[in-house]
């Protein structure tokens, strides 16, 4: 703007706007100098008429291009600012018309006489009102009119504060003054530097130490990943490791850089330099979290691309002061093996070993963990302690915990409340030959007494497809054609199974997740939700295209074996071993007054081992038996008493698990099964019957359905159950199709034949309460 | 037992005292009141039907951990309860803040079993949990001007602040 001569002076030659037009010519050519031009400059309080006056003013005063010029200028920014308002301004009209219209109809609705006039939205109209108006009606509800605290948390859920601080001044300044909002960091590749550099920012606040923070490092897309020649072997290796032995055989060669860097990752770190075009970490990203560590409240990677670890390094050496949740996916266990997490690692390398005594661990609030793929070998002594949550999920034989890191472990998480071994059980301590100051023997059973909630998943026996090449192996031959299996003993099988196998033939070998083990030597007296999932796994064994004899729970066998009740199949070695081996960890189980839930993948419990088990847990609500040997026979168990005497000498009638609520369907594909079909309509019917307070026997209430009605049960059968119970499924409300035996919900859900539920299991109900 | 409730627009709603207990306000007020009706000048009476509905539904659920902030927020809503807040934008709004206004959480049920300091914080902060998760589900993957419009909202940055948006937007969709 023109306001000073100084000013003039100032931008001799230069259009004061900034812009290149000609104004800088023309200056030059006016002679005369601009003394007195006062140009307002375009402002809302000044009319478009005392505007032009102004100006018409101004130019008797002037002369010369420049000033012709300088006023078209001006003119032009003042007919771009009014038009950008009159925009404005009609939105708000229609904004307060379209209030109006609905305040109208709310006004109608509760019987009320309209105000007359209208006003906008924002003073509440100028009407005069006939009767009294509640407080509550005198302006239509808008999100404009929730307090600012509401509008924080609906942004908390909404995530994407970015696109909240955009709709207008009011969303922004409240986005902006939470630094919260901006504390959820998903690095990934579509976002850059600059993006994560202005979230920590915006996340630090006003204050010094800022919000804490979530990173999250989503997963990327996994490509081929083009390796110079001489660098193939890393990966390769990867791929193929197999046992401790070989790891360890071989590790010299095929890591040169082990000695000097000490940590023999996927790649040496020169050739980390060639980024995977989907990695979302690179050396800039992992410098800006650098100095935010500390503020670092959860932190979940989805590791797949080789140097993914190595590139994190810098990352993972700071200690983690406020880390409360750690959740790692990753296709590289070998890296998280050996890596150390959060500095974690003071006794790693080649300095002095440190007792560990000495050792403060750098992560101290740390409470959740959750890894997918491997089990920090190294480290487990100080990163997994005071933990709440725990599971560790499909983790290659050769990078599970050994028994007594296990047991370390869990020594060092007496608060435990939900633990999870899922394909990740324990492996026997001899033939783990690592860290010997780590893997100290404790005697005495080891106390869980908080623990709530546990699922053991067991179901990659006999199905390691880790074997190289080099490692002694031996072949099963089965009616669909050869399995390589380890030799027993060479890949850490327990003592017991070992023999077992061994007894049952040369030739046939079983690994083991260490259920025995779990069961025999950890205290759990306040367990209410326990999952035992104990293979082999059907699906797992469809996906490798090995099957055994002993899958009796494929289509066919399992219609014929159930059909007869008993096992018609030719029993082999490998079932009698893993009958064997079941029931020995039945057995392990202690009785639990506590337990409300279990769900049993057993298909291998015999019918009695089933009952033994069922025996033990008075206070069980819920059961849900996907895959049992015998189903029909097994949920006959529940109908028939058992006599029993009392403390009186007397005879007395005891029903399985009187408090039994909740029973859900066996999981079997495509047969026809009116036995079983009858035998579940048998347990409402007599459980209904025999039901009494007091007696302490519950009714049947629910059943469990996870995958909808399945084949076994007709129609009729559905609906017949459907009318005296609800039934629970597990379909996800966008994949929910509606069946065909249930009507669509009326307004009265209680008013439906059929009364359909989500499931609601207890051990994630636990686990979720304590993350 | 049974407690009258009176609401802005003086209708007078006859609760059973175990429905009632779930809203934090009524339960702090009955203490007081004895066997006078408990007034709600803030909620009118369709706003309180819906809340004791959502109440009576979910009088025999376990109450809700004790929410620090810290946890992972999801925005699924459970079945019935997403046929309960499908409602206009209005009277979701009135829920809203009529939730926020009772102390209520999640949206309108349960007394949280955590001392009172910490209750009153974490009524506070989260009532309205149903509500405010389905504008939020209302708000995801929509560009600001599909929010504006959603809600009636007039776009009212300055230029000034227009411009920071389109640096902000540039930084968001840097590689």
């Amino acid at each position: 703007m023109l306001s000073t001569p100084e000013t003039v002076a100032t931008h001799h030659g230069v259009c004061p706007e900034g812009c290149t037009c000609a104004f800088s010519v023309a200056s030059h050519i006016a002679s005369t100098p601009i003394t007195t031009l006062q140009v307002a400059p375009p402002s809302s309080q000044v009319s478009n008429t005392a505007f032009m006056e102004h100006l018409e003013a101004s130019s008797d005063q002037v002369d010369g291009y420049a000033t012709v010029h300088s006023m078209l200028h001006v003119l032009e920014q003042r007919a771009s600012s009014l038009q950008q308002e009159r925009d404005q301004a009609e939105r708000a009209y229609q904004a307060a018309q379209r209030s109006v219209a609905r305040y109208k109809a709310a006004m109608a609705e509760f019987g009320k006489p309209a105000p007359v006039g209208s006003g906008s939205e924002d003073n509440g109209g100028s009407g005069s009102w006939s009767g009294t108006t509640p407080l509550a009606l005198a302006t239509p509800p808008t999100i404009s009119r929730l307090p600012i605290e509401l509008l924080i948390y609906i942004f908390l859920y909404v995530q994407n504060t970015v696109v909240a601080a955009q709709v207008c001044r009011y969303w922004r300044q409240v986005a902006l003054s939470c630094p919260r909002l901006w504390s959820s960091l998903h690095v990934h590749p579509s976002k850059g530097g600059k993006h994560l550099e202005n979230l920590l920012k915006r996340s630090m606040g006003n204050g010094n130490n800022g919000s804490l923070i979530d990173v999250c490092f989503c997963p990327v897309r996994v490509g081929p990943l083009k390796l110079p020649a001489d660098m193939r072997h890393y990966a390769t290796y990867q791929q193929d490791a197999g046992g401790r032995a070989a790891h360890n055989a071989h590790s010299s060669q095929l890591h040169p850089l082990v000695n000097s860097y000490g940590l023999p990752l996927s790649l040496p770190p020169i050739y980390t330099q060639m980024y995977h075009p989907d990695m979302c970490l690179t050396p800039q990203i992992v410098s800006i979290l650098d100095k935010h560590v500390s503020r670092i409240s959860s932190f979940e990677i989805h590791a797949t691309v080789p140097g993914t670890w190595l590139t994190l390094l810098p990352f993972l050496s700071h200690p983690a002061p406020n880390l409360r949740t750690m959740h790692i996916y990753t296709t590289l266990p070998g890296d998280v093996a050996q890596l150390a997490f959060f500095g974690n690692n003071s006794t790693y390398s080649a300095r002095p070993r440190q007792s560990q005594q000495d050792i403060v661990s750098a992560t101290p609030k740390l409470r959740n963990v959750q890894i997918t793929g491997s089990f920090p070998l190294r480290h487990h002594s100080l990163l997994l302690r005071n933990l709440t949550i725990l599971r560790l999920e499909r983790v290659p034989f050769i990078y599970r915990p050994t028994t007594s890191q296990l047991s370390s472990v869990l020594r060092a998480c007496p608060e435990l409340v939900s633990l999870s071994l899922l394909d990740a059980g324990p492996v026997p301590d001899e033939d783990f030959d690592g860290d010997d100051d780590l893997a100290t023997i404790q005697e005495g059973p080891i106390q869980l007494n908080h623990l709530r909630a546990l699922a053991f998943r067991d179901t990659d026996v006999v199905l390691q497809p880790m074997t190289p090449p080099n490692h002694p192996t031996t072949v099963i031959h089965t009616p669909n054609g050869p399995i390589l299996a380890p030799v027993p003993g060479g890949l850490g099988l327990t003592p017991t199974v070992s023999q077992m196998a061994g007894a049952a033939g040369p030739n046939v070998s079983l690994g083991e997740g260490g259920a025995v083990w779990f069961f025999e030597n950890v205290r759990m007296p306040k367990l209410e939700a326990l999952q035992i999932m104990l293979a082999p796994h059907p699906l797992a064994c469809s996906q490798t295209g090995r099957m055994l004899p002993v899958m009796v729970h494929t289509p066919a066998t399992l219609t014929a074996n159930t059909a007869t009740s008993s096992t018609t199949l030719p029993v082999s070695p490998l079932t009698t071993a893993l009958e064997a081996q079941t029931r020995s960890i039945f057995q392990n189980i202690q009785k639990c007054e506590t337990l409300e839930e279990l769900y049993l993948w057993t298909p291998h419990a015999t019918t009695g081992d089933v009952y033994g088990l069922l025996s033990k847990f008075e206070s069980l609500k819920n059961l849900e038996l996907p895959m049992v040997a015998h189903p029909v026979d097994t949920l006959k168990l529940f109908t028939v008493p058992q006599v029993s005497m009392d403390t009186n000498g007397n005879n007395r009638s005891v029903f399985l698990c009187p408090r039994l609520e909740r029973i859900g369907i066996p999981y079997i594909h495509g047969c026809a099964q009116p036995t079983l079909e009858h035998a579940l309509m048998d347990v409402f019917n007599v459980r209904d019957a025999i039901s009494a307070p007091d007696r302490g026997v519950s009714p049947l209430t629910a059943l469990l359905a996870p995958g909808g009605r399945p084949t076994y049960i007709s129609e009729t059968v559905w609906n017949w159950i459907g009318q005296r119970a609800t039934i629970q499924t597990l379909l996800t409300q966008q994949s929910q199709a509606p069946s065909p035996t249930v009507q669509t919900p009326s307004s009265d859900p209680f008013s439906l034949p059929i009364r359909e539920s989500r499931m609601d299991m207890l051990f994630d109900r636990i686990t979720k309460e304590v993350s | 037992m049974s407690i009258t409730i009176v609401t802005s627009d003086n209708e007078q709603f006859c609760v059973e005292k175990l429905v009632a207990q779930r809203i934090a306000l009524i339960e702090d007020m009955v203490e007081n009141a004895g066997d006078r009706p408990i007034p709600l000048p803030n909620v009118t009476a369709s706003v309180l039907r819906k809340i004791l509905e959502y109440c009576e539904h979910h009088k025999n659920d376990p109450l809700p951990p004790y929410d620090d902030g810290s946890r992972s927020r999801t925005t699924h809503i459970s079945e019935w309860d997403q046929k309960f807040i499908t409602v206009d934008q209005e009277m979701l709004f009135e829920i809203i803040l009529a939730a926020n206004y009772l102390e209520m959480k999640p949206l309108l049920y349960v007394r949280l079993n955590v001392p009172r300091v910490q209750c009153l914080t974490a009524c506070n902060a989260v009532a309205g949990d149903i509500g405010c998760k389905t504008v939020a589900n209302m708000i995801k993957g929509k560009s600001p001007e599909e929010i504006r419009k959603l809600f009636n909202i007039v776009n009212n940055f300055t230029p000034e602040e227009e411009a920071q948006i389109r640096k902000e937007a540039e930084w968001a969709e840097d590689r």
